[in-house]
C-alpha cells in the first residue's frame, strides 16, 4: 500500500437507522486513518448521521452506498449515494441538514441527480492535526 | 375521515359518543371509535415511511397508538380527538424507532471504556493542548484504536440524564439575532422559522450548546470549556439533540 495515495472503501448498507452505526465506527476507522482527532472524528459522526439520514428520508428505502475515500494525513471524502424516492424531497429536512453539515464539514452537497439522491462531505485535517501527526 | 378532522364538521356528536364510552366503558363503541379514525393512524404511519422499517410493521406501532389516544382522551378538555391522537400515535411510532435504534447490544467492554474516555481526553487535552487522536488515546487507556472507536460508539447508544445547565444564549435567539451573518444568513427565512420553532422547545443547556457549535462555529472543546463540561460529553448532547431536531423536523411537514 502506498501511505499517501487516495485509498477509496465502499460500503453499502440497508436504508435502515440501525446500520449508521456501523457506517459511523467504519468512518471512525477511517478518519483515524488520516490523522483526525477525538474532535474531528466527533464532528464526523455528526455529519455521517446527518448523511445517512438524509439519505434514508429522500431515498426510496433500497440500499444506501458510501465510498469513502481518504488521503493519508489529509482529508476524508465521504459520499453517500441512493435511489431516490417517490415523494419530493422534504425541502425543510434538507436546509437542517445544510445547517448542520455546513460546521462540520469543510464542504459539502446534498443534490438530487435524476433518479438519484445524493449527499457528500469533505473533512480536511486541519492545524491541530497536523500537529498531532507530524510526517 | 372522522368528524372532528372533517373541515368544518361539527365535532359534538364525536365529543358526545366520546363522553359515552367514557361513561359506560362500552367495547364495541370503543371499537367503532377506533374504526372510524383508522385513517388517522394510517397517515401518521406514513409520515414515518422510508426509514428502514416496513410499512405493515408501522401501521400496527400507529394502531397501538390510536388505541390509547381513544382510551385516553378526555372529551371534557375542549381539544379535538385529532389534536389528542396525532401526537399520542406519532409518540409510539417515534418510540418504536428509539427502540429499534437503541436495541444495541453495545459490548460491555466497550461501555466500561466509554465511561473512561471523557475522563482520558479531558486529561489528555490539557497536557497536550489540543484534542487527542484515537492512536493516543488508545495508548493512553492501553486499548487498540478500534476499542476506543467502539467506546466512542458506546456513547451513542447512552442516554445521558444530566440536568446541569448554562446561562446564555440560547439557539432559539440566536436564529433570531443572528439574520445578517454567520451560519443562520444560509438559511432561507421560512427555514429560519422553522428551526427557530424547534429549538425554542429544547431545554436551555442543549439550546445553548447547538447556537454555540452551530451559530458560532465553536468547537466541542471550546464549548466543553465554556459550559463547564467534557467535551466527550458536549459531543453526546450534540448527536441526541440533533437525532430530536431531524425527528421534529422530519414532522413539522
Amino acid at each position: 500500500m502506498i501511505a499517501d495515495a487516495p485509498a477509496s472503501v465502499t460500503l453499502v448498507v440497508p436504508s435502515d437507522v440501525r446500520f449508521h452505526r456501523s457506517v459511523r465506527l467504519a468512518v471512525g476507522g477511517l478518519a483515524t486513518l488520516v490523522g483526525f482527532d477525538i474532535e474531528a472524528i466527533e464532528d464526523l459522526r455528526i455529519g455521517v448521521d446527518e448523511l445517512c439520514g438524509a439519505l434514508g428520508e429522500a431515498g426510496n428505502g433500497d440500499p444506501i452506498s458510501f465510498e469513502i475515500v481518504t488521503a493519508i494525513d489529509s482529508s476524508i471524502r465521504i459520499v453517500g449515494t441512493t435511489p431516490l424516492g417517490t415523494d419530493d424531497s422534504d425541502a425543510d429536512r434538507f436546509a437542517f441538514s445544510r445547517q448542520i453539515l455546513s460546521v462540520v464539514a469543510d464542504d459539502y452537497g446534498l443534490d438530487v441527480d435524476g433518479p438519484i439522491v445524493r449527499c457528500w462531505l469533505d473533512r480536511s485535517l486541519g492545524d491541530r492535526e497536523l500537529v498531532a501527526n507530524p510526517s | 375521515m372522522s368528524e372532528d378532522t372533517r373541515s368544518g364538521g361539527d365535532p359534538a356528536p364525536l365529543i358526545a359518543r366520546f363522553r359515552e364510552f367514557q361513561r359506560s366503558g362500552d367495547r364495541s363503541l370503543r371499537n367503532d371509535l377506533i374504526r372510524e379514525h383508522l385513517s388517522l393512524a394510517e397517515a401518521c404511519a406514513r409520515r414515518f415511511a422510508n426509514r428502514g422499517e416496513p410499512l405493515d410493521d408501522l401501521e400496527q406501532v400507529a394502531m397501538v397508538g390510536l388505541v390509547k389516544a381513544v382510551e385516553r382522551f378526555d372529551p371534557g378538555k375542549g381539544i379535538p380527538f385529532a389534536g389528542f391522537a396525532v401526537p399520542t400515535i406519532t409518540g409510539e411510532l417515534r418510540r418504536h424507532f428509539r427502540d429499534a435504534t437503541w436495541a444495541l447490544k453495545v459490548p460491555r467492554g466497550a461501555k466500561d471504556l466509554h465511561v473512561k474516555i471523557p475522563a482520558a481526553v479531558e486529561r489528555m487535552s490539557v497536557s497536550l493542548g489540543r484534542a487527542p487522536t484515537p492512536l493516543e488515546l488508545a495508548g493512553e487507556l492501553g486499548e487498540s484504536i478500534e476499542h476506543v472507536l467502539d467506546g466512542l460508539e458506546a456513547g451513542a447508544a447512552y442516554r445521558t440524564t444530566s440536568t446541569d445547565t448554562t446561562e446564555g444564549a440560547t439557539a432559539a435567539g440566536y436564529a433570531t439575532a443572528k439574520r445578517t451573518s454567520g451560519n443562520a444568513d444560509r438559511l432561507e427565512p421560512e427555514d429560519r422559522l422553522l428551526l427557530q420553532g424547534l429549538l425554542a422547545s429544547l431545554p436551555e443547556r442543549e439550546q445553548t450548546i447547538i447556537a454555540l457549535r452551530f451559530f458560532e462555529d465553536l468547537s466541542q472543546s471550546e464549548i466543553a470549556e465554556r459550559v463547564g463540561m467534557s467535551q466527550v460529553h458536549v459531543s453526546r448532547l450534540l448527536r441526541r439533540t440533533l437525532r430530536a431536531l431531524r425527528e421534529q423536523v422530519s414532522d413539522a411537514d
